[in-house]
């Protein structure tokens, strides 16, 4: 008898809420994408950051309704888009038909009739995010993929197509512009130093690795440490209780604009961290197309995909990470 | 001063086994962990075993240190947000009476917790107070209620268990 009590009480307490996604949440994206085309010799020409940025967009879009707004800088031109419109191509930059065709190279932007470059720069970014209004239950995913400054992390974009000169965006400049924005945001980076962007929390302590050791493997590898760490260190609370981060890399580490992991036949076409990243969202890397699902997705639970599933050979050069703020956010 | 902690350990523990019975046990347990965070509290769904094998009885009264393995569930989103799933690994020390028809014990716990979807590691600290009912000589049907302190999930736990053992 007392044990059916006890049980109702531990049932009502679940019942109190059992709402996943808030029905009134809207969801914007905001992607950007800069492949350093012909920089006059420095900066090495990012292939996959387009394709990256349209398979995301991809498939963000089977989560409902979308706000989107994308940045894009392809072959020395720069578009901004609120309807972008992706195809696939060969090597060549020939159209394709199919997506799933055994010669594609990847996504290229395909401007509208009519439509002229933007020639948008990271601050046109932060003006456009400045300018939302979101509301308590929305979401916000802003996603970059590009160059990452050496060793601040900043997000590095072109000044315009014919400068010498780039534009960089700290992790500091960034996040004080997102945590000033309402509702919960996820920041998805896919970059060179991209770690630096992760935040101390409580349980940084034991998600940071020594100066003995390599920052090359995943902390579940290493326990002992962990725990010795667990033990005598102290760190501030989570700063930004409203945003979740995803790095490609761990603090002072650099990520591959591709991977050949024998995962696919077109995993040559995507980041390493991305291809990952893209999996752990349910997209059909082997097709390439998007995949609508049903099933509940969470920061964390993207992340645990991506760390169980990323080559460990590649943890050597790059360990993507999360910030630990305390709470998951479900996505879908 | 190592030398002497382990003599004293040594000594105590054959004292305890001179004048005590050798009482190992163990429990299962099943219930609600409340996690207080972010200004909010979040119910989850805990369940655990605990053992002990360091265990000595005097009469109605038991000392005993035990290690507790337990799990813990995400909780319920609210706003879209909620807890992480994750591990403890607790070593307790603490004392129980048991005449035939009751049983109370308290515990103070430390204990390792693995979140592991993220792969991070924290500590934490628990004080246990738990009634209970025994059925039988070597079994009891246990409320132990948890406090734990922590820097990142303080939480409150109540559970249902079933401990089984005792004097041999």
């Amino acid at each position: 008898m007392i044990i059916v009590l006890i049980l109702s009480l531990i049932l009502s307490l679940f019942s109190c809420s059992n709402e996943v996604i808030p029905k009134d949440r809207e969801i914007y994206i905001v992607t950007v994408a800069d492949d350093f085309y012909n920089y006059n010799g420095n900066g090495r020409k990012l292939d996959n950051v387009v394709t990256d940025q349209a398979a995301l967009y991809m498939q963000f879009q089977t989560f409902g309704d979308i706000h989107i707004q994308s940045y894009i800088s392809q072959d020395g031109k720069r578009y901004t888009s609120s309807s972008p419109l992706y195809v696939p191509v060969d090597k060549e930059r020939n159209e394709l038909e199919r997506n799933d065709d055994e010669n594609f190279k990847s996504f290229m932007y395909k401007p509208k009739n009519g439509e002229e470059e933007s020639g948008w720069r990271i601050y046109d970014v932060m003006e456009y995010l400045g300018s939302l209004n979101l509301g308590e239950n929305d979401l916000l995913i802003f996603s970059y993929s590009g160059h990452g400054e050496k060793p601040s992390g900043a997000l590095m974009t072109k000044a315009s197509q014919t400068s010498a000169e780039w534009d960089s965006l700290s992790p500091e400049e960034l996040l004080e512009r997102i945590s000033t924005l309402g509702g919960k945001k996820l920041v998805i980076l896919d970059s060179c130093y991209s770690g630096i962007y992760i935040p101390s929390s409580p349980l940084s302590s034991s998600d940071v690795f020594s100066s003995e050791e390599k920052e090359d493997r995943w902390i579940g590898k290493s326990y002992p440490k962990a725990m010795k760490d667990a033990l005598q260190e102290k760190r501030d609370k989570y700063p930004y209780s409203d945003i979740w981060i995803l790095s490609s890399t761990g603090r002072g580490q650099e990520a591959s604009d591709s991977l050949d992991g024998g995962d696919g036949p077109f995993q040559l076409s995507y980041g390493a961290f991305t291809y990952y990243l893209l999996k752990a969202l349910g997209y059909d890397t082997d097709r390439n197309e998007a995949v609508e699902a049903d099933s509940s997705l969470t920061v964390y639970s993207i992340y645990s995909y991506v760390r169980k599933h990323f080559p460990d050979y590649e943890t050597q050069i790059q360990t993507p990470r999360v910030s630990n703020g305390g709470l998951d956010l479900a996505i879908r | 001063m190592k030398r002497f902690v382990l003599l004293l350990l040594l000594v105590s523990i054959f004292v305890f086994s001179s004048y005590s019975s050798y009482s190992p046990w163990a429990s299962l347990g099943v219930g609600s962990d409340v996690i207080f965070y972010d200004s909010n509290s979040w119910p989850t769904i805990s369940y655990g075993i605990e053992a002990s094998f360091l265990s000595f009885t005097f009469g109605d009264w038991t000392v005993s240190s035990p290690v507790k393995l337990e799990s813990v569930t995400a909780s319920s989103p609210k706003n879209g947000t909620m807890t992480i799933d994750h591990t403890k690994i607790k070593l307790g020390l603490g004392g129980e009476y048991q005449n035939k028809l009751f049983f109370i014990s308290t515990y103070f716990y430390f204990g390792f917790v693995d979140y592991r979807d993220l792969g991070c590691v924290d500590k934490e600290y628990a004080l246990s107070l738990t009634p209970g009912v025994q059925i039988e000589d070597h079994m009891a049907l246990l409320f132990p209620l948890t406090y734990t302190f922590s820097n990142y999930y303080p939480s409150f736990n109540i559970q249902v268990a079933m401990k089984m053992g005792g004097k041999i």
